[in-house]
This record gives structure tokens, sequence and C-alpha cells, in this order.
């Protein structure tokens, strides 16, 4: 590519695209359907993702504490806790905490609770433990059960165990949907590229005929279709942040305990796979559909 | 300069648009290529562009055989050529003054040296005054003079001018000759098709008369001779 050359395939490339304006709004407008849809799975695999994620870490593993534990055993076995493999949160619940807890969750209605005090009551004290991921749970379980000073060791690994394998399901086919929907983006958009070459064939075979090589002819192409891809693939993501806005708004007053992915952050995401599928489909896609009629 | 040796082009369709060719013309000559419509005149200027290929024969153009050209080395082959296309072909997508611009940063001149020299070339063919319209704007015969400036605005060696009159009155007709002359005079090999029989015999320049795609007769200083028709 000769250099003093750039500023014109810039210029021309752009030209390309408001000589031919109902050609490139056409293009833009596939681009943005598909990116568009591929955007919304993207979005909506990260969610159901997340929260499933979040059913699963919530899941703690509790350990009872006999009242009859020393301190000195207790400080012990809080460093340990605070230093095992899978361990992210460590909370130690004393008595008085689980006298209000308790209240909390009963009200005055608990007649149970009926004279204690909270510092004297029948409530044990107990460790809430959060791992990393279930698969740490057996090792964890496994460690405490059964050791001097410590009651129960409480987790519910069933629950944990189907919402492991659904979180596994979810991301192998969310990644499945994402390739093929990636794919179908990829060919509707140098399916669009294509037919805008071939609308404009005659002028690609007269640029020929006046002595114009192959690449002086296919770059102002090659970068009218990066420009198409990536105005496309903006509107997409502006759309979409749109449409999460608005349905996280909705939807987080019906469903205030799930927590959605922070728009931001799902936006992150999902930008980088649509702007790179949208630019590089709208490069690729002019590069390729241009060749044939360059051969004259 | 150019030459065409057992020239024959058959046509996709079976046709024989040429058979047996040969047709020598020396650098700074001024030639007419005559004959009725369907003699193979357009063919003949395709294939000095290798737009098409012949059947058989050899084409030389500049001493180099253009029968076995590499495709990269086409393009280049194409800028010693100014050709006025009997269709035009005109890039409809953009006005006059980029046409002619277009042939120009085609070849890489600088951007100031086009803007510099488009509007000469239009003042040329006397078009100025059309520089910012559409080809699907202008006439038939403001079309050809476009082709015409876009073909001669790179001072190419040889200009081709496929039927440049065609679609002119006697008067634009012959501005249009003049300048061709001109352009000859001043060392460019012009070979011009065309059916105006005034203007072959009032110019005495070099006569090839084709006919049914061979050459019936090539003369020095000649005429329109009647038989054509
Ligand atoms: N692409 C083509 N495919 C098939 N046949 C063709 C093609 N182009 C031209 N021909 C035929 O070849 C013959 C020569 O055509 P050509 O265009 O060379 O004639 P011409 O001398 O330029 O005529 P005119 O004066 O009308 O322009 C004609 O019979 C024509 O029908
Ligand atoms: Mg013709």
């Amino acid at each position: 590519m000769r250099l003093s050359n750039i500023g014109y395939y810039i210029k021309e490339g752009f030209n390309g695209i408001f000589r031919h304006k109902a050609m490139s709004l056409a293009a833009i407008i596939s681009i943005v359907i598909a990116l568009f849809m591929l955007g919304s799975i993207i979005v909506f695999g990260l969610n159901v993702s997340n929260i499933i994620g979040d059913m699963e870490s919530s899941l703690e593993v509790i350990i009872f504490l006999k009242d009859d534990m020393p301190d000195q055993a207790i400080e012990q076995l809080d460093s340990e806790l605070r230093n095992m493999e899978g361990i992210v949160d460590v909370r130690y619940i004393s008595k008085a905490d689980a006298f209000e807890k308790w209240k909390e969750q009963f009200g005055e209605q608990s007649g149970y609770l009926e004279g204690y005090t909270a510092e004297d009551n029948p409530l044990p004290r107990s460790y809430e433990v959060r791992l990393k991921e279930p698969s740490y749970a057996d090792s964890v379980v496994n460690a405490l059960n059964g050791r001097e000073g410590i009651e129960k060791v409480q987790y519910n690994s069933e629950v944990a165990d189907t919402l492991n394998r659904l979180v596994t399901a979810v991301r192998w086919m969310g990644l499945i949907i994402v390739g093929i929907l990636l794919v179908i983006a990829v060919v509707i958009i140098m399916n669009t590229v294509r037919l805008a070459v071939f609308a404009r064939r005659n002028e690609i075979n007269i640029m020929k005929y006046i002595g114009a090589t192959n690449w002086f002819i296919r770059w102002p192409f090659i970068i009218e279709g990066a420009v198409i891809g990536l105005i496309g693939s903006v509107l997409s993501l502006a759309l979409l942040k749109m449409l999460y806005d608005f349905a996280m708004d909705k939807l987080s007053g019906i469903l205030n305990m799930v927590k959605f992915i922070p728009v931001n952050d799902a936006m992150n995401i999902a930008m980088l796979i649509i702007m790179v599928t949208g630019i590089v489909a709208g490069i690729i896609g002019s590069a390729v559909s241009i060749r044939r009629y360059l051969k004259v | 300069m150019i030459r065409l040796v057992n020239v024959s082009k058959v046509y996709d369709n079976g046709i024989t648009a040429l058979s047996n060719v040969n047709i020598n013309i020396k650098a700074g000559d001024f030639v007419f290529l005559v004959g009725p419509s369907g003699a193979g005149k357009t063919t003949i200027i395709k294939l000095l562009i290798k737009e098409i290929e012949p059947t058989s024969g050899d084409i030389f153009v500049n001493d180099k055989n253009v029968t076995v050209l590499k495709r990269r080395e086409i393009p280049y082959f194409r800028r010693n050529i100014g050709v006025v296309f009997q269709d035009f072909r005109l890039l409809p997508d953009r006005n006059v003054y980029d046409n002619i611009a277009f042939a120009m940063q085609v070849v890489g001149t600088p951007s100031k040296e086009i803007r510099r020299r488009v509007p000469l070339m239009l003042s040329l063919v006397n078009l100025s005054s059309k520089a910012y319209a559409y080809p699907n704007e202008l006439s038939g015969g403001e079309q050809q003079r476009v082709v015409l400036a876009r073909a001669i605005a790179n001072n190419p060696p040889v200009l081709i001018a496929d039927e440049p009159t065609g679609n002119l009155d006697p008067d634009t007709g012959w501005d249009i000759v003049n300048l061709l002359s001109e352009i000859n005079r001043r060392g460019t090999t012009v070979i011009m098709a065309t059916h105006a029989k005034e203007i072959v015999d009032a110019m005495r320049k070099r006569v090839i008369i084709l006919k049914k795609g061979t050459v019936i007769s090539d003369q020095e200083k000649g005429v329109y001779l009647d038989e054509v028709k």
C-alpha cells in the first residue's frame, strides 16, 4: 500500500457510504439486527449464569459449636478457617448474634426464647462460612466433622450439586447458542456486504479498465466495510443498553431477590464480541466478495 | 508500437468477430478504424486493453505481448492507453470532476496536481460548467466528452477513441476531432473508430477498413470507401 494513498482510501471509504446511502443503510440495519440478537443472548446468558452462581455461593457451611468449647479452641478454629483453601468468608455468630437473628426472623411471637437474654440463651454459637465454589464443600466438611468442640457441620450438598450441574449446563448451552448466533451474524453481515458490492460490480470493472490495481479498488471497500460494521455494532450496543436498562428497571421491581449484572459490566463483555464481529465480518465480507469482480 | 498478428476472435456464442487480422501502427500515427456496424472495431479495441482475449494470434503494444501479460501487470499496462469507450463507462456514483480525478488518483497523481489539471481537461472538452453534474444528468454527447477528458488526463502514449463523435452534432464532432489531432501532433498515437465519413475524408489520415472481421483496405491518406456501407 502506497503511503500517500492512505488518505485517499479513507476518504473514499467514507464517500462510498454516502454515495450509496440506501445500500449502506440496509447493510447497517441488518448488521444491527444480527448483532442485537447476538448481544441479547450474551447478556441474557451472563445473567442466568450469574444468578445461579449467586445462589450457589450463597450456600454456606454452618458450623455449630458446643457451649463448652473453650475460647482458645475457638480462636484456633477461627484462624484455621480463615486459612483454609476454598473459603472466602468467615463469620462468627455469637450467642447474642444468634439471639438477634432469631428475633429478627420470628419477631415477638417467638415463644421459644421467652425469658432468655442475649447473653444467656439456648442457641448455639456458630461459624457461617462461604465457599469459593461448591466443589470445596467436601474437603471443608470433612476437615471439620467430628472435631472436638464441634456440635454439627451443616451443608446442603444436594442443592449445591444441582446448582452446580445447572450452572455448567447453562454455560455450555449459552456458549453453543452464542456460537450459533455468532455464525448467523457473520453470515448475515457478509451477505449484506456482498450484496452491496454486487450492486457496484460495474463500477469495479470500470476502475479496472482504466488501470486501477486491485488493492487500489479494494482498500476503500474494506474501509467502508469496517466503518459500516463499526456503526452497526455501536448502534446495536446502544439499543441493547437501552433495552437492558429498561428491562432491569421493570424486572427488578418484580424479582427483587435477583441481582442482575450491572448494565455497564454486561455491556463491557458484549461489546468486545459485538464490535469484533461487526468490524471483522464487515472487512472480510467486502474483501472476499470484491474478488470476483476484480478479475477483469 | 501496436501490432496485431494473425488475430482472430470468436466469441463464446460462436460469432466470429475477427478473422486473421494483421495491423501495424507506428508510434505517433493517427489512424481511422472504419467499417460497418458489427465489423469488429470495438472488438479490436477490447483486445488492445486486454478486456478480452484473442482466440488466436498475438497482440503487441509497446513491444509487449499483451496476450501473455501477467494478471498483476495488467493495470500498469492499461495506464498506457487512454480509451474513449463506445459505452462511456463513467462511474455512475460520482460527478464529472471526480470521474476525471479518479483516473488521475489511480496512477498516484498528487492531489494538488489533480486539482490543477481536472479543470484544464474540462475546459479542453468545453464542459467546465458541468463539473459537478453526475453522468446520468448529462446528454450522450456530454458524457462522451467527459470520457475523452478522462482518457487524456494522464497523457497516455496511446489514445483510442471508439466512436468519439457518435453522439455529437457536426460542429462539436469537429471540435473533438481537432482536439484528437492536436493531441496526436504532440506525439500521442491516436486510433479512432468511426462511421463519420465526412471527417475521415477531410482528414486524409491513415484509414483501416474492416468488414465482417477482416481488413479489406489499409491506406495512408485514405478515404471512407463507399462500398463499405
Ligand atoms: N460480448 C460479445 N459476445 C458475443 N458477440 C459479440 C460480443 N461483442 C460483440 N459481438 C459481436 O461481434 C461482432 C463485432 O462486434 P463489434 O462490437 O466489434 O463491432 P463494431 O465494429 O464495433 O460495431 P459498431 O460500429 O456498431 O460499434 C458483432 O457481430 C457483434 O455482434
Ligand atoms: Mg463498436
